[in-house]
This record gives structure tokens, C-alpha cells and sequence, in this order.
């Protein structure tokens, strides 16, 4: 199984460039957003799971936003990492903009994501296309809070305390949430019949 | 993607990264740069648009509470207001200057907001100013007005009937000897007991009255205090016309007043008797309460 896209697996920011930035350099900054803009704007889009797909680029400036705004009180020492500390302001910047009531009017789309760009996919296999399809239709059934938790475990890798602390929730509520979007997913992947890859 | 956390991961085996998600727009890093140094970020806007409402809602409070103040201001003094002549001048007070912005149309740059933030606070300070002058200004009048007052009229007399019956001479009004009244000694006259004021003393259990008696003719209209204004609830009056004129004798009382006459009488059944060259005429006579009882005999 390949890799997930997640911040993790990218070499952290160094230190020089956290105290620049924290202090309030522009090229500091740049850096720091051009370093976590890929995991942020991926977590935004599949929690989004294709319902406005539009408002991804906006929530994922706004993030970045609030992290530079917050920034000088980060404590690099504290509990959490700097990608847990971002991934925690996305996903309940996130979160809430699902809770917004305008925002189920707004499901546009294909939440496979990759049928919305079919050249820039090309070269994806069959198989792996359907199964990208797939996946993407099962997780945007599943119930946000679900939703929340699978991705931030499966495609962040946060561990279940991570989880827990950014969505502010006891440890057995995120092992249960997690198994049962896990179940849900499965299901959902065996009733279109799709290799698992 | 299973892990030592979830080793009996339901998923295990799929290829979770097939869903995968476009590459972030390019342009994302220098797009949040020049937000961040070109204006304040959306916390600070939150805060700044939270400000701008609250002190609307403060300006707007203060404006209807000094149109309130102001308004009952006048209308206490119109209230209160004696005579022209008693008029006081309240003297020039600051009218409110037109604001330099319309309230709820706030200036949308920084400088301006503290600049009009700096005029509202002064503006509010001003009409601080005039409301509490005003104020003073209101008490001094009614100060004023207080001591120019005329002094309050006295109470209404209020006769007791039994006071002036002028036939209970057992029980009936004494005179300033001490000795009971005589109704018809008009060198006396008779006292009127009054309902005392409410004073301490007068409310103290056992207290007598501590008004001085008047004196009064109890068959005089005329007389202060013993007029059917007094005592109209127990008395009427009697108008005594009789051709020739006649002595009137009053339930066989002599009253000593030659006829016409008025006489002031308690309330009920009467006889009136005149007397013309020895011979004796007597009549029934009512007498209603405050009213004018005319007795007309032609006796020739």
C-alpha cells in the first residue's frame, strides 16, 4: 500500500524557520505555508469530501491565516507538533463550514475528484480509478464526525490521542467512530465489487 | 494501513491513497503573505467589526437616554411652571452639534475610526454636561418655585351638627367663658368645635380639638365659619318674609331677629312661629341640607 499524503511523512519545518516566522518574517512565512500547504489543502478537500469544492482554496488560506495569526504563541516544546497543531485548526475550520446549513445546498460535484479532471488523471489505472471513486463516494456517505476521524487516522496517521485531542474527544469515542467508519467504508467497497488494489 | 493501534483493521489491504487529492493551487503560500501584511487579519477584523458594533450600541444608548432626560426635563418644568412671572431663565444650554458622521455609518479606514471615536466621546461628554446642568438648573427652579408658593389654604371647616344646634343647650357649643352658648346672644355668640388638623398631637388618642373656637351666630349666614358652606352636610338656611314684618320664634326659641331674615337651621322638621302685634302664627318647616328654604306669609 502506498504511502498516504500526509504531513508526517515530509520532513518537519526547521527550527530557524519556525523562530523566523514566529516572529513575524514574510519569507518565513512563505515557507511555512508552501511547506504544509499540500497536507492542509488535502485534509480540507477530503473532509470537504466534494461538497464545495470551491470553498477549498478559501478555507485552506484561512487556515493558514489563523496558524501565522496564532503563531508567535506556539510553543514547538508544547504537546502537540506543528502539522498536529495546523491539522487541528483545518479540521475544525473544516468542521465547521460543514455545519454551516447553507452548505448542504452546495453538494456540487463528483466527490471521486478525480473524474472532475479525467486528462490530468490519465494515467491512472483502470482499477485504481474506480477504487479512488469508490472510496471517495463511501467517505463522503459517511457522517462528518466519522469522516473526521477515518481521515485524520488513515490519511494524517495521527495516532488515537492525537485524534482525539484535535476533535476534542474521549479516546473511546474515536476508536468507536473509527471502527464504525471503517466498517462502513468496507461495505461500501464490497458492494461496488472493488479490488483492493 | 494497518497499524499497531487497529490490528484488525477492516480496511487492511484497500489502497486508501487511490483517493488522492489535486495538488494545492499554486500561488496558495503568497496569496496568505499578502494577506497577512497587507491587512489585519480576520480575528482582528472580527474584533475590530465587533467594536464598531458595540460602540454604535453604546453611542446609541447614551443618545436615547439623554433625549429621554431631556425630554422629561421640559416636561417637568411646563409641569411645574408658576405664573409667567415665575418663569426662570434656564440660560443658554449647549444644543447637540451635528454629529461628524450619521450614527450606524462609521468611517470604514483605522485613522478615521479613532478620530470619530475620539469626536463621539466628546460629543457624549458635552451632553453629559448639558443634561447635568440641566438638572441643576430644574432643582434651583423648583426651589424657587417652592418659596414663592402662596402659604397652603386652610382646611375645610367641617361643623359638627350637634356644634351648633342652638336648641341642645345642654350639649351644645360653649363659649369662650367657658359657659354653654346661648345661639341668640348675639353679644356672644356661640363656639364652633373643629375637626382638629392632622397633627401629632391631634392624632394622639384623647386629644381634644386645638383650633380656637370662632365666634358664630348659628342663624347668620354671614358669619365666617357659620355659613351653609361650613356645614352643609348638616345644615340649610331659611328665608323668613312675612307682611308685616313678625318676631320669628325657631321650635320655641325666640331667635330675635325680625322678619325677613335668614336663618341657619340643622337639617330636619322645624316649627316657625312669628309673632305680629301678640298674635302667634307657627308653620312646619323643613330644612334640606345646604339648601335655601324660603318661608313667605302674608299675615295682614
Amino acid at each position: 500500500m502506498p504511502a498516504p499524503a500526509s504531513a508526517s511523512s515530509a520532513l518537519p519545518l526547521d527550527e530557524l524557520t519556525l523562530r523566523r516566522a514566529q516572529r513575524g518574517d514574510p519569507r518565513a512565512w512563505h515557507d511555512l505555508v508552501t511547506r504544509y500547504a499540500p497536507p492542509i489543502h488535502a485534509l480540507v478537500w477530503r473532509l470537504l469530501a466534494g461538497r464545495s469544492r470551491h470553498r477549498v482554496p478559501d478555507l485552506v488560506q484561512e487556515t493558514f491565516v489563523r496558524v501565522l495569526t496564532a503563531l508567535p504563541g506556539f510553543d514547538p516544546a508544547g504537546p502537540a507538533s506543528l502539522s498536529t497543531w495546523m491539522l487541528t485548526i483545518a479540521t475544525r475550520l473544516t468542521l465547521n463550514e460543514l455545519r454551516r446549513p447553507e452548505h448542504a445546498a452546495l453538494a456540487d460535484h463528483d466527490p471521486r475528484g478525480h473524474a472532475a479532471d479525467p486528462a490530468a488523471r490519465a494515467d491512472i489505472a483502470l482499477d485504481r480509478r474506480r477504487l479512488a471513486s469508490a472510496i471517495a463516494t463511501g467517505v463522503a456517505q459517511l457522517p462528518d464526525p466519522q469522516r473526521a476521524v477515518l481521515v485524520l487516522r488513515e490519511y494524517h496517521e495521527l495516532d488515537y490521542a492525537e485524534i482525539a485531542a484535535v476533535l476534542e474527544l474521549d479516546l473511546n469515542t474515536v476508536k468507536s467512530r473509527l471502527s464504525r467508519a471503517r466498517l462502513a467504508l468496507r461495505a461500501h467497497l464490497e458492494a461496488h465489487d472493488v479490488d483492493p488494489g | 494501513m494497518s497499524t499497531p493501534d487497529d490490528p484488525n483493521d477492516p480496511l487492511a489491504g484497500y489502497d486508501l491513497a487511490a483517493w488522492s487529492p489535486p495538488a494545492p493551487p499554486a500561488g496558495m503560500a503568497a496569496t496568505v503573505v499578502t494577506r497577512m501584511t497587507t491587512q489585519p487579519p480576520a480575528a482582528v477584523r472580527v474584533h475590530v467589526a465587533a467594536q464598531r458594533q458595540s460602540l454604535r450600541t453604546v453611542f446609541a444608548a447614551a443618545g436615547a437616554t439623554l433625549v429621554a432626560s431631556a425630554a422629561i426635563a421640559v416636561l417637568v418644568m411646563t409641569h411645574h411652571a408658576a405664573p409667567a412671572a415665575q418663569v426662570v431663565e434656564t440660560g443658554p444650554v449647549a444644543s447637540p452639534a451635528p454629529l461628524a458622521h450619521p450614527r450606524g455609518a462609521l468611517p470604514a479606514g483605522a485613522p478615521e475610526d479613532d478620530a470619530h471615536v475620539a469626536a463621539l466621546e466628546k460629543r457624549v461628554l458635552e451632553l453629559e454636561v448639558a443634561v447635568e446642568r440641566l438638572r441643576a438648573e430644574l432643582q434651583i427652579q423648583e426651589q424657587q418655585q417652592q418659596r414663592s408658593l402662596p402659604p397652603l389654604a386652610p382646611r375645610p371647616v367641617v361643623v359638627e351638627p350637634r356644634a351648633i344646634d342652638p336648641f341642645d343647650t345642654q350639649h351644645g357649643p360653649s363659649r369662650d367663658d367657658g359657659a354653654l352658648c346661648d345661639p341668640f346672644e348675639s353679644a356672644h355668640g356661640c363656639h364652633v368645635e373643629r375637626t382638629p388638623p392632622p397633627s401629632a398631637a391631634a392624632q394622639a388618642p384623647g386629644a381634644g380639638p386645638i383650633f380656637p373656637s370662632v365666634p358664630c351666630d348659628p342663624f347668620s349666614s354671614r358669619r365666617a365659619g357659620c355659613g351653609p358652606d361650613a356645614s352643609a352636610s348638616a345644615t340649610g338656611e331659611v328665608l323668613v318674609r312675612t307682611k308685616p314684618v313678625a318676631h320669628i320664634v325657631i321650635d320655641g326659641q325666640d331667635t330675635g331677629k325680625i322678619s325677613p331674615a335668614v336663618l341657619v337651621l340643622p337639617v330636619g322638621k322645624h316649627q316657625v312661629t312669628v309673632e305680629v302685634n301678640g298674635d302667634k302664627y307657627t308653620y312646619a318647616l323643613v330644612i334640606q341640607p345646604g339648601e335655601t328654604t324660603t318661608f313667605d306669609k302674608d299675615l295682614q
